[in-house]
């Protein structure tokens, strides 16, 4: 029991560690210059990737808590951000219970999905707030970017930080039961 | 499974609902506020960031180290190129080196003459890049120097050469410039040599847009725009870039800043002008100058 916990605590304090690594790589003063090319949201894609997996080890206030950090740091729509993370999150987060019987690519085509879904909200929020918008262009472009990644974070995290499916190769499964 | 153990969940479930609403409501609510008392958010944020940026400062000096080593490594692969390169520059500067000589024993002699005293309306303090906005949906960036530097609000930041951009936001220690490219950014701008005044407007490309020119024919390609002071915001002849046309037709800035190569940046502290707004206190009605002059005059 004590194992356990400990082992969950673990997992936590390395997803936020984690977070706050995106946030940074996020900031550094890499491609400064408008033209050059954006990262891809990792922040998200870690979260996503991470809450399919063990939604149990990142709890929603981690989230929320990344979620402020991002939109302090990075400027732009307070809140806005934050908001959008965790809803996406949140209905990641209710697929994590039939995640071991989901194919690679149905998951990877959900996570683009919902990823297109933040972006829409913030870009409806945006508009409706009569913000300034950037062109629709910039934002099919950062999604195709952010989707296309997906995969090298999956396998990152797999190698990295032996983040799997529980029960999906005979380990123990969603309640800890071992097959 | 009795109905007290599956009790606990149900309850718990509810509860993590709740929260999750009430984050969700407070976080568009902070979206609300932001967009309409942005000054007030923008303060508490810079105020968050300012306890950050010590971590920032030395978590980030490795990555943007690595950065340098490659794009160093990428530059040392055409070595020769740029060696060929510089040598053309150099002639040219050569050339532009006597030209400024000249002129500067020119401009130093013709100040003797006026024994004028010029009055330092710019100073600058410069600062160091931390971090950037990494998205493609705003351009901004953080420097390390704040108000204890006495910079404030609204100051505008350049490069060695070109405009880069203004202070929105600021802390102790840092300050968030928003980058002419920025969707949020409008500059007043005189193009010259045709004196047009129009709007440099961001739109998040590398190209901001030039608008609300009165006579867009009169502005070529390659035409010099520079800040026209309009507003009060920016102070007037700073260099912005140059007029491109866009295969459109639309008039584009190619920004003189390189924001390639953005490190550190210059915050210029502008001093408050006396601004003459009418001719009301220059010449003084003849009724008011008397009644001035009444008790000096009774003194003598």
């Amino acid at each position: 029991m004590a194992t356990a916990r400990s082992r969950k605590l673990v997992r936590t304090a390395s997803v936020t560690a984690l977070g706050i690594a995106a946030l940074l790589v996020h900031s550094a003063p890499l491609g400064i210059s408008a033209d050059a090319r954006a990262l891809p949201d990792l922040l998200y894609l870690l979260l996503a990737a991470w809450i399919l997996r063990r939604p149990d080890t990142a709890p929603l206030w981690l989230v929320a808590l990344l979620g402020i950090g991002a939109d302090v740091l990075l400027g732009g729509p307070m809140g806005l951000g934050a908001a959008t993370l965790l809803l996406g999150t949140e209905f990641l987060r209710m697929q994590a219970r039939t995640q071991a019987d989901r194919p690679f690519a149905l998951e990877w085509l959900m996570v683009a999905l919902v990823y297109a879904a933040m972006l829409f909200g913030r870009y409806i929020a945006l508009k409706l707030s009569f913000a300034p918008v950037s062109a629709m262009s910039v934002y099919l472009w950062h999604l195709v970017q952010t989707a296309l990644v997906y995969p090298l974070m999956v396998l990152a995290l797999r190698f990295g930080m032996r983040l799997r499916t529980p029960g999906a190769v005979g380990g123990p499964d969603r309640l800890g039961r071992v097959p | 499974m009795s109905s007290k153990t599956e009790a606990i969940p149900g309850f718990w479930l509810v509860l993590r609902r709740l929260l999750l609403a009430g984050l969700c409501l407070l976080l568009l609510g902070t979206f609300l506020i932001w967009r309409i008392d942005s000054p007030r958010v923008e303060r508490f944020r810079m105020a968050m960031v300012d306890r950050a940026v010590p971590l920032l400062d030395w978590t980030l000096s490795p990555l943007s180290f690595a950065a340098g080593i490659v794009s160093d490594f990428q530059s040392y692969a055409r070595v020769y190129e740029q060696n060929q390169e510089l040598r053309r520059e150099l002639q040219r500067m050569r050339d532009w080196q006597e030209v400024a000589i000249q002129l500067e024993q020119k401009n130093a002699r013709l100040r003797a003459l006026n024994n004028v005293r010029l009055s330092p309306r710019l100073s600058y303090v410069t600062g160091e890049v931390l971090t950037d906005s990494g998205s493609p949906f705003h351009q901004s960036a953080l420097i390390n120097i704040g108000l204890q530097d006495e910079i404030s609000d609204g100051m505008a930041a350049m490069d060695d050469l070109g405009l880069v951009g203004r202070i929105s936001g600021i802390g102790q220690r840092s300050a968030r410039i928003v980058f002419i490219t920025d969707i949020n950014s409008r500059v007043p701008v005189l193009v010259q040599p045709s004196g047009q005044r129009g709007i440099v407007s961001g739109d998040n490309s590398g190209l901001p847009v030039l608008e609300f020119l009165e006579e867009a024919s009169a502005v070529q390609a390659g035409d010099r725009v520079i800040t026209s002071g309009d507003g009060g915001v920016f102070p007037s002849d700073l260099l912005v870039g140059q007029v491109l046309r866009a295969a459109d037709g639309r008039l584009l800035v190619r920004p003189a800043a390189d924001f390639r190569r953005l490190e550190y940046l210059r915050v210029l502290r502008t001093v408050e002008q006396p601004r003459i707004e009418g001719p009301g206190n220059l010449i003084l009605p003849p009724s008011e100058e008397q009644s001035r002059a009444g008790p000096l005059g009774g003194g003598r």
